[in-house]
Formats: structure tokens, sequence, C-alpha cells
């Protein structure tokens, strides 16, 4: 019993050790970001143009990025996981695939397509590209497998339209899964850094992200613009924290 | 309770940045520095720029001015100020009354600071002067 207890009590002190360890960066740049009276935040906000043009730009980017992969995710997954059909498994394990490819192996043809299709240097040639992240769409379809098809079925008889069978009976079903697939596509679109130096030229269209490194310069501007790059996605994080951890467990439960 | 409070910092946050974006221009034009000018006078001594120009740094004793920046910088165009450090000689009487152009209330720049002929030297300013901030040369 004391064994055990002293067990437990070494495992709660390496975890804090831990915690602290991981967390003090944060800490310390928020500190640090207030030095000097917290002047470096008037400096960001108003003598800082590129600053606020670029956090913007990374909320436009990762906002329609975000939104529009749940809608194509939420129909893709639909049809890898109840619409049979011929070479169904073989695009899905196609999707696999450029799931695992490294992004830089699809970034020159995102900007041969983007050139072609005249998005280059738009917010678009980055959000159409984000829309068909594959990640969601697996995690979705895994989700989508644990609804019994016989429901689908009941409710194709009632309303025939697979539209409305996706949004009022599909979708609220795996809600959880949704809402993870959404923050983790809009966490990994707001912290793109090779991407928009391939598909964006103007600088005044890249998002934050690019543009962090010459604003942090060493000095409090640079942490203060730090501290602020990173409040939206701790803001989501925090809202959406049960559903991103119940989404997570049940994918990995299927 | 703890959902009502992240929304609301949510939508704080970003109406922060809307308001930043769409009226940070108008909010640096009321706070910019409102700055008369001079450019330096070439003398065979240096550049000549008036005293009230030099700023000196207590803690170093380190000399320097502030001079305005033209920038085609996104979204607006307009002046910045900018640091340059630069060593300074008093005008004597002699050489005073040797070249017309300059008098004894100004200070001879040496040739090799960041200082050109071309330069905008800031000689007052209604504001403490921060390097990188936005001015408005009076007219």
């Amino acid at each position: 019993m004391v064994k055990r207890r002293i067990i437990d009590l070494s495992a709660t002190i390496l975890l804090c050790i831990f915690a602290v360890i991981v967390i003090s960066p944060v800490i310390i740049i928020t500190v640090i970001s207030f030095g000097n009276g917290g002047q470096a935040y008037p400096d960001v906000f108003i003598w800082n143009p590129t600053f606020i043009n670029a956090l913007t730009n990374s909320i436009i980017i990762a906002g329609g990025a975000s939104f529009g992969t749940i809608i194509v995710s939420t129909l893709a997954a639909y049809v890898f996981a109840k619409v049979k059909f011929k070479g169904r498994d073989l695009l899905f394990y196609l999707y696999v695939i450029v799931m695992m490819m490294p992004f830089q192996v699809t970034l020159l043809p995102q900007y041969m397509v983007s050139k072609k299709i005249g998005i280059y240097d738009t917010p678009l040639s980055m959000i159409l590209p984000g829309m068909f992240a594959p990640f969601a769409a697996f995690l979705l379809t895994q989700l989508m497998k644990s609804i019994p098809d016989e429901i689908i079925e009941a409710a194709k008889l009632d309303t025939g339209s697979t539209l409305r069978i996706i949004v009022s009976i599909v979708a609220p079903a795996i809600k959880h899964g949704i809402i993870c697939a959404w923050a983790l596509t809009f966490t990994e679109q707001w912290n793109m850094v090779a991407e928009p130096l391939i598909l964006l030229e103007s600088a005044e269209k890249f998002p934050l992200a690019v543009l962090l490194n010459g604003i942090t310069a060493g000095d409090l501007i640079g942490f203060a613009a730090t501290v602020v790059f990173s409040i939206l996605p701790l803001l989501i994080f925090a809202f959406f924290e049960e559903e991103i951890m119940e989404g997570l467990g049940e994918y990995r439960l299927k | 309770m703890k959902r009502a409070i992240i929304i609301s910092l949510i939508v704080l946050f970003c109406v922060t940045i809307f308001i930043f974006s769409i009226f940070g221009s108008e909010f640096r034009e009321i706070l910019a520095a409102r700055v008369t000018t001079t450019t330096p006078t070439e003398t065979y001594y240096g550049l000549s720029i008036p005293a009230s120009a030099i700023h000196t740094n207590p803690d170093t004793g380190t000399s320097y001015v502030f001079i305005a920046e033209r920038t085609d910088k996104y979204p607006e165009k307009g002046y910045v100020a900018k640091y340059v450090e630069c060593n300074y000689s008093e005008v004597t009487d002699e050489i005073a009354s040797e070249i017309d152009k300059i008098s004894k209330s100004d200070v001879l720049i040496d040739w090799l600071s960041a200082l050109t002929s071309k330069s905008i030297v800031i000689v007052d300013s209604d504001k403490k002067l921060v390097d990188g901030h936005m001015v408005i040369i009076n007219k």
C-alpha cells in the first residue's frame, strides 16, 4: 500500500515537472511581453500595420480552409462510409496515402494548378487545397462507419434526400468529430509557413506565421506579437476542449 | 459560464483585430508626432544641422538624430522616424565666420555617419520620437 502511494506520488511529481517544462516557454514569453508597462502591445497593434494585416490574412485563410474542410470532408466521409460503389476502398486508400505523404510532395502540383486556374497569389490558393485536407475526411469516415446502416436506410425511406440525411442525422451523430476536425484543421492552417511562401507572392497577402519571424526581432514587440498570435488557437481549444477530446477518443476506439 | 467567457474573449479578439485593421491608419495619424524637419547643409568640415536635432543617450553617451524616412509599405504611405547614430562637433567662431551657410547654433556631423545631405532630419517634435513610428511633417 505504502509502495503504491510512493509510486503515485513520484508519478505526480514527475508529471508536474514535465508540465512546468512544457508550459514555461509560454509563461516566460507572456511575462516578458508585458515588460516596460506593456508598451509592446500598442506598438504591435497601432504602429505595426503589417502585423494586423497578416493576422487578418491568417484568420481569413485558416477560417476559410477549416470551414471548407468540414463541408468537403463530411460529404466525402459519407460516401466512403455509407455509399457502396466499385473502387470505393481503393479511392479511400488513395486518400490515406495522400495523408501519409510529406506535404512538400504536393506543393509543386498545387503551385502549378493555382497558376493555371488563376488563383495564384490570392487567399484562395491557400484555402482551396486546405479544404481537401485528407485527415479530416479520414477521421470522419472512421466515425461514420460506427453509425448503423439501418438508421441510414430508414432515413432514406423517410426523406429520400442524401443531403438531408447527412445534415439532420449523420452530422449530429458525429458532432464531436466534426468539431475536432475543424479545430485541428484550423490550427494546422494557422501555423502554415511553407505553403504561403510557395502559393503567395505579395508580402501583404502573407499570413502571420510567415511574417512572425520578421516581427520577432528579439525585442518586446516580438514577444507581444507571439502572444497575440497564439491567443486564437488557445481560445478555440479552450472552447471546444470537450469536443476535441471526445472526437479524438471516439476515433481511437474505432 | 466558462464557454460564455471564452466566446466573449474570441469576439473581443476578432473585434479588436477588425477595428485596428479598418481604423489603424486613423489611429496612427492621431497619435503620430508632428515634426519639423530640415536637410543637412554640406560644408567642407562635414554636414551641418541645427543643434536641436541632436539627442544624447544619458546611459551610453551616444549621440543620435532621428530622420524622417519615406515608406511606401502597405497599408499606407507616409514617413517614419528612423534612429541614426552620429558623431558631431560644435561649430566654432572661426568656422561660423568662415562659412556663411552655418551658424553657431548648428553642429557638424562627421562624414562617416549614415546621414547624407538628402536625409530629412527631424529638428523638433511635439512628442517623444520612437524608432519606426509614423511621423507627420509640419508644412
